[in-house]
Parts: structure tokens; sequence; C-alpha cells
């Protein structure tokens, strides 16, 4: 058995449906929205820093970090070979 | 004690506040700032021979330093100001400084030239950190959290009109409250640039200094509001709201119940009837955004409750809570929009007040609220965002827990704030685009918050404005791969380190 939803309150409330004025309100906003995003996802693939100078400081000192790490430093003994392998590819086939 | 690096020493002056310290400590201090290369003759230890408190023991240890003594008189302060030919004039008001402070402040100063004055990090005596928060100009109102160091352009400091005599004890909150007023730069240089003892008692009447200063930068900016000491050194700003503006409270529901303190109970009504029946603010309306599928006997205690308050908008379609949201901000008349979830419960009276007194102020965006689980333990104090994600600062924190700069008891900047209560000017609100259709379930609110800072305007947390939010603390975290290649296409970059609530 399953409940049918009720739909008599939207019956009963004409005024709570959306009109034509207020879906183009509605659209427009999304075309703002859409605008602002891809303006925004340009600026991310931008070579500029996009950080304020507190902000650069902050990410290099957690850069800084994460390069004097244990981690960062046994990865970069094991891929050792992986990244000569590389250089010596591209010095022979150019 | 040495300069290492005469022609960076020709460039600077240290100013040691001796207020509040011992002469021992002073000299410490002093000492500290000697071996991190400063020249004798450019470092006085100022010493404020207006005070009660006698003076001898600290002319005394000035003497024995030989380093000069500075009267706190701002006339004082300001001739030698005026005769001084140091670049950056650095505040160092206690505690020990790092010996690397020269390079690493000037430096900083060197590489961002737009930059007027900076502050920075420390370290308790233990070496626990005391991270401080990237400028926060509403913050600083509440709680000079500027730390031990502070260093300005000297050319700034006299531009701005020098040292005023009315903020005697709190020069330092002046200097940076005119400095920001008045367009210049004030940064944080995440670097740690002192070790210091914790909690430092109130001394010399600093505290009621620095709510003077306060009460006159609001005055001065034509701010009206009344400032209560939460304790010493902790402010809470009472902004007066401007014109009575009508606000829409915006609420999406599909009219559901659930289980709450043992009872059952209509989300959307008992969240309506709170508002109603406790705030204090009168000139609401609430816009209900409803699936078609709510109980007709909700719709009918809604309207009861609201009476012609009540704009009711149907919502037909699949469930997206952003294109809700945006259909009920459509449907607001208010000037101010409030987002409010359904599963809610109003604690504090004056929230609304409360919200709409830091929105109203010049330069923030948007600002929300303190939510507590049902068990009341912490589940927003804001947003944090670190490596491309977003969570909530202070989650899961019991009552009475704090951070070193007393986070949950001052009104502050955030990285962003959850849309679950929020306020925004419908006008910004239409301006950033709403919600983003493209993000329906999660992560909607962090997209708004960074499109509002993307605007030059801030994110504000109150933790003054409290409610329970039913959100359960064993909600799915789970979040779309979508989601979240859609959030970090835009913000990725901004979003990878929290600069705000670095110690929560």
């Amino acid at each position: 058995m399953t409940n049918a939803p009720s739909t008599r309150w939207p019956d009963t409330r004409p005024d709570a449906r959306v009109s034509s004025e207020a879906e183009l309100a509605e659209e427009r906003l999304a075309f703002i929205d859409r605008i602002i995003g891809l303006e925004e996802q340009v600026r991310e693939l931008q070579a500029a820093s996009r950080l304020n100078p507190t902000e650069a400081v902050a990410v290099e000192a957690n850069l800084a970090g994460i390069k004097s790490s244990l981690t960062w430093r046994a990865g970069r003994v094991v891929t050792l070979p992986i990244r000569v392998l590389r250089v010596v590819k591209r010095r022979v086939l150019g | 004690m040495s300069v290492t690096d005469p022609a960076l020493a020709a460039r600077v002056e240290a100013w040691i506040d001796s207020a509040g310290g011992s002469a021992d400590e002073v000299v410490r201090t002093a000492r500290a700032v000697l071996d991190a290369g400063f020249e004798p003759a450019s470092v006085r230890i100022v010493v404020d021979d207006i005070a009660l408190e006698d003076t001898t023991d600290m002319v005394e240890a000035a003497r024995s330093l030989d380093l000069h003594v500075l009267s706190a008189r701002a006339e004082s302060m300001n001739d030698r100001l005026a005769e001084s030919t140091a670049e950056f004039l650095f505040v160092v008001r206690w505690g020990v400084v790092t010996g690397d402070l020269l390079p690493k402040a000037v430096g900083f100063l060197d590489r961002f030239p737009g930059t007027d004055v900076i502050y920075g990090d420390s370290v308790t005596d233990a070496g626990l950190p005391l991270l401080r928060p990237m400028f926060s100009p509403i913050r600083l109102r509440s709680n000079d959290y500027l730390g031990p160091v502070v260093v300005a352009r000297a050319e700034v400091v006299r531009a701005i009109g020098g040292f005023r005599s009315e903020s005697r004890r709190a020069q330092v909150l002046d200097l940076a409250l005119r400095a920001a007023a008045s367009g210049r730069s004030v940064a944080l240089n995440p670097q740690v640039l002192a070790t210091e003892d914790l909690a430092p008692g109130d001394f010399a009447g600093t505290s009621a200094a620095q709510t003077a200063v306060v009460a006159r930068h609001l005055a001065d900016h034509g701010v009206e509001a009344s400032i209560e000491e939460v304790e010493p050194f902790i402010r809470r700003v009472h902004y007066a709201i401007v014109d009575e503006p009508l606000v829409s409270v915006v609420i999406p529901t599909r009219g559901g119940s659930a289980k709450i303190a043992g009872t059952d109970r209509v989300l959307v009504v008992e969240a309506i009837r709170g508002i109603v029946e406790r705030s204090t603010y009168q000139n609401l309306e609430f816009v209900v955004v409803a699936d078609a599928e709510t109980p007709d006997e909700v719709v009918a205690e809604l309207e009861e409750l609201c009476g012609d308050r009540l704009r009711l908008v149907l919502w037909d379609a699949p469930f997206n809570f952003s294109a809700k949201m945006n259909r009920g901000a459509v449907a607001a008349r208010g000037e101010y929009l409030l987002l409010l979830n359904d599963d809610v419960e109003v604690v504090s009276d004056d929230w609304i007040e409360t919200l709409l007194g830091l929105a109203q102020q010049e330069g923030v965006g948007i600002v929300g609220a303190q939510l507590y689980f049902e068990d009341s333990t912490v589940q927003h104090a804001g947003q944090v965002y670190t490596g491309g994600v977003a969570g909530h600062a202070a989650f899961g924190w019991a009552g009475g827990r704090d951070d070193s700069i007393r986070s949950m008891a001052t009104d502050h900047e955030v990285s962003g704030v959850t849309a679950a209560c929020a306020i925004i000017a419908r006008d910004l609100y239409f301006e950033v685009g709403g919600f983003t259709l493209a993000l329906p379930g999660n992560y909607n609110d962090v997209d708004l918050n960074m499109k509002v800072r993307a605007t030059g305007r801030s994110a504000v947390f109150s933790p003054w404005a409290r409610l329970y939010h039913f959100e359960s603390k064993t909600r799915d975290p789970r979040i779309l791969e979508s989601d979240l290649a859609t959030l970090q296409g835009r913000w990725s970059r901004r979003m990878q380190v929290e600069l705000y609530s670095r110690m929560m």
C-alpha cells in the first residue's frame, strides 16, 4: 500500500505557486551564479597568485612543512629511480 | 647582544611597553630585543609616568642596559616619532622576541610593500603555539588579539596622526583600528615572532582603556553601539539596529517530524513557534518554501502561528536545497534574508538583533550563529576551510571550552558560516547569484560564503546568537565527488590554509 502525496494545500493556496516573474528572477540568480562560477574557475587556472600576503606566507610554510616531513623525504627516496629514468629518457630521446 | 646586520638595524626602532610588567620582565624583553639585532640607541623603554605606579625600577632597568626611556605621554611618543629616522617601528608589548624577528618582520614588509601594519604568531614558554587570525576588524573591537609584537611603517603612523593622548594604555589597538579605518593594510605575518606567557591579567586600567578606544572608534565612524565588558580585555559590542529593516526568515521544509528530547515534534512548526514566542526582534516575515507533500495540518499551524507574516511558497520539484532557498529569496520582501533550517530552536532571544547588528556593519557580508547539538555540545562556530574542503570550527566542543584568543566569546571573522542559520542582505544575495544550483545538497553554503568574500566583504560569526540545531552528529558525512570537484574548481586555491579559526 502506498500513501499518495497530498497536494491539497497547494490547491487551496494558489498564491504559493511560483509566478512567471518569480521564475525569471530565479533564472537570473542562476545565471549570475553561473557567470561568477566560470570566472572563478578561470582564475583558479591562472598562474597569478590569488592569495593575500598572509595567505601566501602561510601556504609557503605549509608546503615547506610537507617537504620537510619524513613522508615526503621517504617518497623522494622511493621515487628516485623513476625520476632518474625520466631524466635519462628525456635527454636520450630529446 | 650584537648588531649582526647594521643596514637592517638602521631601518628599525623598538619601543618596549613596560606597562604591567616588572622591571625584571622588562629587562628580559629588552635583552631579547637587543639580541635580535636592534641598535641599543634605537631601543626605548616606554614608561608610563602619568600612572600612579612607581616607575623608579623601570627607569633603573633601562639605565642598566644603556637604553633610553620614553614617556608614555602621546606628545613624547609623537616627538620621538617625528625625530626618528627608522623605517619601521616595532612595539614590543610583552614576552620575549625571537632571535630572527628582524628578518621575519622586515622581510615580510619588504616583500609586501602594500602592507602597513603587521602582527604575528607566538608560542608559550612551554612551546605551545598561539596562532592569531588573519586581520579581523570586527574581532579587534572585541579583543585586542594582536599579540606581543606589532610593527608599523613609521611613515604610516605619522600619516594617520601619530599617537593620541586619549588612547593612553591602548595605543596599539587605537593605531590598528585607525590604520584599518583609513584604508591602510593591517596583516598577520603567520610566523612566530615571540614567546609569551598565557593570559596576562589586567594591568593599570588597560582593559578599560581599550574599551574607551573602541567606543571612540565606533563613534568616529557613526556606529551606534554599547559595549559590555565580558571579562578583562574581552568586550561584547551591542550594535544598535539601523532603521528596523524587515527581515525575511527563509525556511525550506517538507513538513517533517522528528523525536527531540523524547518528544515528537513537527520541525518547521516548532522552529517558527520558537521564533514567534521568543525573538525580541519583531519586524519579520516568514518565507516557508514547502514541498507539495507538506501535510495540510502543518500548513494550517504555520498560518495560525504567523498570520499575515507568512509567505508560503510551493516547491514541487526534486530535492535541491539551493534552488529552494533561491525560490524563498525571490519571494522575500525583506531587506535582509535570514537563511534558516527547519530543525532549529532559538536559545538567545536577541539572536536576530545580534546577527542583524553585525550584518549592518561596513564590510560585513554574511553573519552566522553559534549552533548546538541536542546534547549542548557545539555543532558550529564558523566554518574552517583547509586542503580544499570545509568543516566546522569547535565541532563537538563542550560548553565553556575556548581557545587562547577567546573565540567563543567574541564576534569574529571566519572563513564562512553555515546556512543552517545565517543573515545576509537581500541585495548582496542577488549580487552573488544566491546559492549555486551546481551544488544541490552539500557545500552550497561554502560556495555562497566564498562568493561573498570574493566581493571584499567578510563572513562573521557571533557566539552571542545561539540556537540548537537538531542535525544528527552522526549524519552521513560523505560528500559526492562531483560536489567536491565543483567547489574546488571554483575556490581550491583559496581554501588551502585556514587563517581565521586557527586554534579551533
